[in-house]
């Protein structure tokens, strides 16, 4: 019995605790510039009600490109090619891109519901749609390496 | 009273393993996939994605009267707004029904170029649905994987029924 409770009080622990956001830097102003024959994908994810406290790492091919939190964005060059971006919380999801030099994509995370912890959802938006929504966003650190 | 909430859950469960379950595919045009596609056409082949979804039908070869060009277009969406609202305050879906849906269309467009002029084209489109519940899901990944090896075993179909391609890789027209 107290095994149980243990779980459940952790499970209402891990969805009610506030991630630990690092410090975000400016609203959302899209690149006037980019690197000749690279993409750029612009990972965001707006300020929704569902899953405010649950963060993840996405990542591109298997390598952490940043950790999205509420209300952030990261602008990732990359050079083209397909691309699989994923993340995981207590279950994972991938999209793919297929990125052509000199484009630019807009990548929306989100939060669905889990058992214990929201679920993560990624999702390829057009840039009329994701234009909307970004910007509120607020630009996450570089990540540290590893 | 009992007999009822028997029912009910019963009914429950049933609900669920048909829900679990529940994604679609349709091809346009649905043709049967060929057990080993042979390579009808060779020539130059303008294409700058993953080899894997390129129709076997072609194959790369010297510069010759005929240029092929391979397109695709992929589009994903994902019904957020109400069914959000709805997973949330469903107490089914701890059960397993569906918290969400989700779509993809992929297209796929093949031409043969005879001296830059368009010869002949071929086209197939795979339409997508699938649920996610908390317990199941397909990624948009695994979507777009599907959808394009189905467009290109579509395109593959395609040219395998065409006589009169087929008459013309019969005389080595095409082929060089």
């Amino acid at each position: 019995m107290k095994r149980v409770m243990a779980q459940i009080a952790a499970g209402i622990l891990l969805t009610t605790a506030v991630g630990c956001a690092p410090t975000l830097g400016d609203a959302y102003k899209r690149a006037e510039t980019m690197p000749s024959a690279k993409s750029l994908v612009y990972i965001y994810r707006p300020s929704d009600m569902m899953g405010g406290a649950v963060y993840y790492d996405v990542k591109a091919n298997g390598k952490v490109v940043t950790t999205l939190y509420r209300g952030s964005y990261y602008p990732y060059v990359t050079d083209p090619g397909e691309i699989e971006f994923s993340a995981k919380t207590e279950a994972s999801d991938e999209v793919t891109i297929d990125a052509k030099a000199n484009q630019t994509y807009f990548l929306r995370g989100s939060v669905g519901l889990g058992f214990f912890v929201g679920h993560p959802h990624l999702t390829v938006v057009p840039a009329e749609e994701a234009e909307k929504e970004i910007v509120d966003c607020k630009l996450l650190p570089e990540p540290k390496a590893p | 009273m009992n007999w009822i909430y028997g029912k009910a859950w019963a009914l429950s469960f049933l609900l669920l393993f048909v829900v679990v379950g529940c994604s679609t595919m349709s091809v346009t045009p649905e043709l049967a996939t060929l057990d080993k596609a042979p390579v009808l056409i060779k020539g130059p082949i303008q294409y700058d994605g993953n080899r894997l979804y390129l129709p076997r039908t072609i194959s790369e070869g010297d510069p010759s009267e005929y240029g092929l060009r391979f397109r695709y277009t992929t589009s994903e969406t994902q019904d957020r707004s109400s069914w959000d609202v709805i997973a949330l305050l469903n107490p089914l879906s701890i059960l397993g029904f569906p918290t969400g849906r989700r779509n993809s269309t992929v297209t796929g467009n093949l031409e043969i170029l005879k001296d830059t002029e368009l010869a002949k084209s071929y086209q197939a489109t795979c339409l997508q649905e699938a649920y996610r519940g908390i317990y199941y899901g397909g990624s948009f990944s695994d979507l777009r994987r599907t959808g394009l090896v189905a467009v290109r075993d579509s395109i593959e179909a395609q040219m395998s029924q065409d006589r009169e391609l087929l008459e013309k890789a019969a005389s080595k027209v095409l082929r060089h």
